[in-house]
């Protein structure tokens, strides 16, 4: 039974420089290689998929970058540092990759974002809020400066949700505030932020577990402390329940904030009609925010058969966009080079205007890349904030008129 | 010294001679990541054996051991010179052995091995509350003294000196000792055989090491977050060990590299990861009692049947 | 809110109560510790969301078949894959594991990772003391209690029933007087995982059904079994409403995160300081 120890020994040794094998050979006149990361699995990562096959199919009918095309290369991130990690690796030297783009998860954006940087690729994230992210642009410009982001980071949401909080509590005269949010780190800005602006208004704290199901006790606090709005961050599966007791219980608050599962076109059904006069931030929305957004909207709803979902689909089709422009500008795929065009990006996407900040981040405020709200109203997602952009009026829930 | 041992020895040996000899012909570091990383998850399982395939107690919370070596060298290693990292790690692991062996203590089989299930899900879970200090979900980023090539030798390394404990142990009379008090444990204490003090030196043997392998891959994803500490994680290792073959000193090692390598060339098929893990791992518990190690041995004993049939 | 926690408190303690008890079922019968229990759980409510939503039954006929369906399943698995190991415990310790990592993973494929709804049965609320209840909450309540009274009076009336409290006492007497002990596992297995389906059913509506649900019913479950010690109804039920009882006045008093955190405490704290649980005979002998 030694025997078979050498054998399994040997059989290792030949079958693993077998993987090596599978590099394929750097094409200079081939097609531009686009690798792509996400947690395809979940909605966020199909989404990025999605809307960079979407982007990818308009740009190569339209004759491609450069007089090649583009193609795109999947590898699958699994919501883990570990795996985002040989997945990038594997895009990089098995693949061969000319730039990576995606990610929504910010601890597998900052584990693999040293790794891009150190073999002088673009990272273009379309998803993550992570501060941490671009503070590392500014930190260490030399290294670091082949990131960019399409997407804002949590302080810049932190800023926008404030404004629109304001904005709620001054039009409708309520100034009693309580926050339930999950505790993670993205978070945390946006709940300092609050905190000192609302100070004596801020009537009640709840921090809930990321992967909580049951969000009955919060909302019994919450109602307790005499709350008028609910400001909830709800990332992960608890806006599902929230919602459902929200309704059932009648507790008297108006809701706003960001909740993911709020933000998908099956919430009413899901709710069974519970949702009305749900309010939530959603980046992507059938509003006009730039000439091209509904068009877009349409597009895509076409060619899938549902509405765009996450934040990170108008992100990544953006984000394509603005690759494919650099490049062109640029005319090479020499990343310092690439550096400078994205640099001086001023792109009109669905998103609004894209310009990139010293951190490499978007510039956000209605005139660059809005911060829309939704509310659910009769089976439909309504755009109600900011009032430039509404497609439609507030309405308060049912017990509360 | 038995012919039996010699060929183990001759055996492990020439594999990992293999290993260190691969970065020779490879140099693609995709290729060299993978094979780090299953020699770290090697040595989790081997560590993990210690308790579980002599003893008997099957640990569903192994990945304490090596979080807490993981996240040692993530707090540790900008205040520490990078040799102290990894006894740092080490003792932190030895720490957790104990609070997690003493109340388990006086528990057997399957209720130990519920209970086990607990702690990863706890620490997890502070990991998580006490943001500050962990990073939460972002975790904390790691820059290692080691990286490339390097660190792969110092993964086989730590391989080959876990595998050294594995065998010291399986054939000294404290492996003995282990293993009756793994066929049964009333009848060990009877003949008066402290058996808590041994599943407690079995704890901490395999935490240790654990301990160590958890720095080595803080350094080698150079992050370290609560998903080590995940039930997934957990579950792997076991899977690898019973896979390889429990109290089999090589088997899951084997396990770990089969697995891991199994994985990666899944990737194709998106990730049915631990759907086939576990399959994989019911049609063993089934079929084949101690892994792929029995498999060679059912392979050898038809080739020697093959042989004795040729020879008439 | 002293009402809140009263009455969750008791709803909680109903449903844990049912998870306990089909937990003890098998447990005491056949000493088997199955830890695919949640993954039972799990299919339960799957099966109830597919039945409704995508095959449009209505909720109590899709409930009474996700509970069928789970208890036959659970049958089966017994007998492919526990049956030939019973020897050795340990493999079926493990063999149960991989069942229940599986099944997740199969949940996975098919549903994703995205958390699933099932429609509540009956819709609205009522207002019970300044707080406000759900009819769903109620119902859950409701039907706790009868399948507690039904499981009573099956063990104690039913030939089954005897033949089951026999080998648990004492498998190989009940052996020599004639009992077949392989159908009282049978029989023992289908009541435990339909019993954790019905859990699972109960508390479908008003959670969500998402892969990884079936660890905390594992957990809870042997929480209470550890506390409450086998072989000893009102043991169970006490041992199920103190568990439920503390998460709420954690939840409510000290922060809902920490939840989970005291039916840990309550676990190993009982282990380290009355193994023996607090009545009935313990799981530390």
């Amino acid at each position: 039974m030694d025997r078979s120890a050498f054998v399994r020994a040997a059989a290792l040794a030949l079958a693993l420089p077998a993987l090596a094998l599978g590099a394929p050979a750097l094409a200079q006149t081939g097609p531009i290689k686009v690798g792509v990361i996400g947690p395809f699995k979940l909605t966020p990562g199909r989404d990025i998929r999605e809307a960079a096959t979407l982007a990818t199919e308009e740009i190569n009918a339209a004759g491609g970058v450069l007089g090649r095309k583009l193609e795109l290369i999947f590898a699958e991130t699994e919501q883990s540092p570990e795996k985002g990690k040989t997945a990038v690796e594997r895009l990089l030297f098995v693949d061969k990759v000319d730039v990576i783009i995606g990610e929504h998860r910010s601890e597998v954006s900052l584990a693999v974002q040293p790794i891009i940087a150190e073999n002088r690729k673009i990272f273009l994230s379309t998803g993550t809020a992570s501060p941490l992210l671009s503070d590392n642009v500014l930190k260490d410009y030399a290294k670091y400066k082949y990131y960019f982001r399409t997407f804002l980071n949590a302080n810049q949401m932190a800023e926008q949700m404030i404004r629109q909080t304001s904005d709620m509590m001054a039009t409708y005269k309520k100034d009693r505030v309580a926050i339930i949010a999950e505790t993670a780190v993205w978070v945390e800005p946006i709940v300092a932020a609050l905190k000192s602006t609302l100070g004596p208004r801020l009537v009640a704290l709840e921090r809930v577990s990321t992967n909580a199901k049951d969000l009955s006790v919060e909302l019994s606090r919450v109602q307790s402390a005499n709350a008028q709005i609910v400001f909830a961050i709800l990332a992960a599966d608890a806006g599902l329940p929230f919602a459902r007791q929200w309704a059932d219980r009648q507790i008297p608050v108006l809701v706003t904030g960001y909740t993911v599962m709020a933000q998908s076109d099956r919430f009413w059904e899901q709710t069974e009609g519970r949702a009305q006069g749900y309010m939530t931030w959603k980046h992507g929305v059938r509003a006009p925010i730039s000439p091209k957004t509904i068009p877009y909207w349409d597009r895509f709803t076409k060619k899938y058969g549902h509405v765009p979902g996450a934040y990170t689909n108008f992100a990544t089709y953006d984000g394509v966009y603005i690759l494919v422009d650099a490049i062109r500008r640029a005319g090479t795929l020499d990343s310092d080079a690439l550096v400078t065009a994205l640099e001086a990006t001023d792109h009109v996407g669905v998103s609004g205007r894209i310009k990139f900040s010293k951190r490499h981040d978007p510039e956000a405020g209605p005139d660059f890349v809005p911060f829309t709200y939704i509310q659910w109203n009769k089976g439909e997602m309504v755009t109600v904030w900011p009032p430039s952009m509404k497609t439609g009026e507030f309405v308060l829930p049912g017990w509360l008129k | 010294m038995t012919r039996r041992l010699a060929l183990r020895y001759a055996g492990a040996a020439a594999a990992l001679g293999a290993l260190a000899l691969l970065p020779v012909w490879v140099s693609n570091p995709y290729v060299l990541s993978v094979l780090t990383l299953a020699a770290l998850y090697a040595i989790f399982a081997s560590s993990w054996d210690i308790l579980s395939g002599y003893i008997g107690q099957i640990n569903f919370g192994h990945a304490v051991f090596f979080g807490v070596g993981a996240y040692a060298a993530g707090f540790l290693g900008p205040h520490l010179p990078a040799l102290l990292v990894f006894p740092a790690g080490a003792l932190a692991a030895v720490v957790f052995a104990f609070l997690v062996g003493l109340p388990c203590l006086k528990l057997r089989g399957p209720y130990l091995s519920l209970t086990t299930l607990v702690f990863p899900l706890i620490l997890e879970r502070l990991a998580f509350t006490f943001r500050d200090v962990t990073g939460g979900e972002y975790g904390i980023r790691v820059v290692p003294p080691l990286s490339g090539t390097g660190l792969y030798y110092a993964a086989l390394g730590l391989l080959a000196a876990t595998l050294a404990v594995l065998l010291a142990v399986s054939e000294s009379r404290l492996g003995r000792t282990f293993r009756a008090i793994g066929d049964d444990d009333l009848a060990a204490m009877a003949a008066g055989v402290n058996t808590t003090r041994y599943k407690l030196g079995a704890f901490v043997l395999g935490a240790a090491l654990a301990g160590l392998g958890g720095v080595l891959y803080a350094y080698h994803l150079r992050h370290v977050g609560p998903e080590v500490f995940g039930l997934f994680t957990s579950f792997s290792i076991v899977i690898m060990g019973i896979v390889g073959g429990m109290g089999t000193v090589l088997g899951p090692a084997i396990g770990a590299y089969f697995l891991t390598l199994l994985g990666e060339s899944l990737r194709e098929i998106e990730t049915y990861r631990l759907l086939v893990y576990s399959g994989v791992m019911i049609l063993c518990v089934l079929f084949l009692p101690r892994g792929l190690w029995s498999l060679g041995e059912v392979l050898l004993r038809l080739a020697r049947r093959r042989g004795r049939q040729a020879a008439r | 809110m002293l009402v809140d926690i009263v009455i969750f408190g008791t709803i909680w303690g109903a449903i844990y109560t049912i998870l306990a008890l089909g937990f003890t079922i098998i447990f005491g019968v056949a000493r088997i510790l199955n830890l695919a229990y949640g993954a039972m759980y799990l299919v339960a409510s799957y099966l109830i969301y597919t039945l409704v939503t995508r095959f449009g039954l209505p909720a109590v006929p899709a409930w009474l078949l996700a509970v069928a369906a789970t208890a036959v399943a659970g049958m089966l698995l017994y007998r492919v894959f526990i049956f030939p190991l019973r020897e050795t415990l340990g493999r079926v310790l493990i063999v149960t594991a991989g069942i229940a990592i599986f099944l997740q993973e199969v949940a996975v494929l098919i549903y994703s990772t995205e958390p699933r709804y099932v429609p509540t049965v009956l819709p609205g609320s009522l207002e019970i003391l300044g707080a406000r209840v759900t009819h769903q909450q109620l119902l859950t309540l409701a039907v706790a209690v009868v399948l507690v009274a039904l499981l009573h009076l099956f063990l104690a009336r039913t030939r089954y029933g005897r033949e089951l409290r026999a080998v648990a006492q004492d498998s190989e007497m009940a052996a020599l007087m004639g009992i077949p002990v392989e159908r009282s596992y049978l029989v023992a297995m289908g009541l435990s995982t339909g019993l954790a389906a019905a859990a699972g059913a109960l508390v479908a509506p008003f959670l969500t059904v998402n892969p990884e649900m079936g660890w905390s019913p594992l957990l809870v479950a042997f929480t209470v079994v550890v506390l409450g010690g086998l072989g000893s109804l009102w043991g169970t039920i006490a041992a199920a409403f103190i568990v439920a009882y503390a998460e709420m006045l954690t939840a409510f008093l000290i922060s809902p995160q920490l939840r989970e955190a005291a039916t840990f405490a309550i676990m190993i704290g009982t282990l380290v300081f009355r193994p023996h649980g607090l009545f009935g005979k313990g799981i530390v002998e």
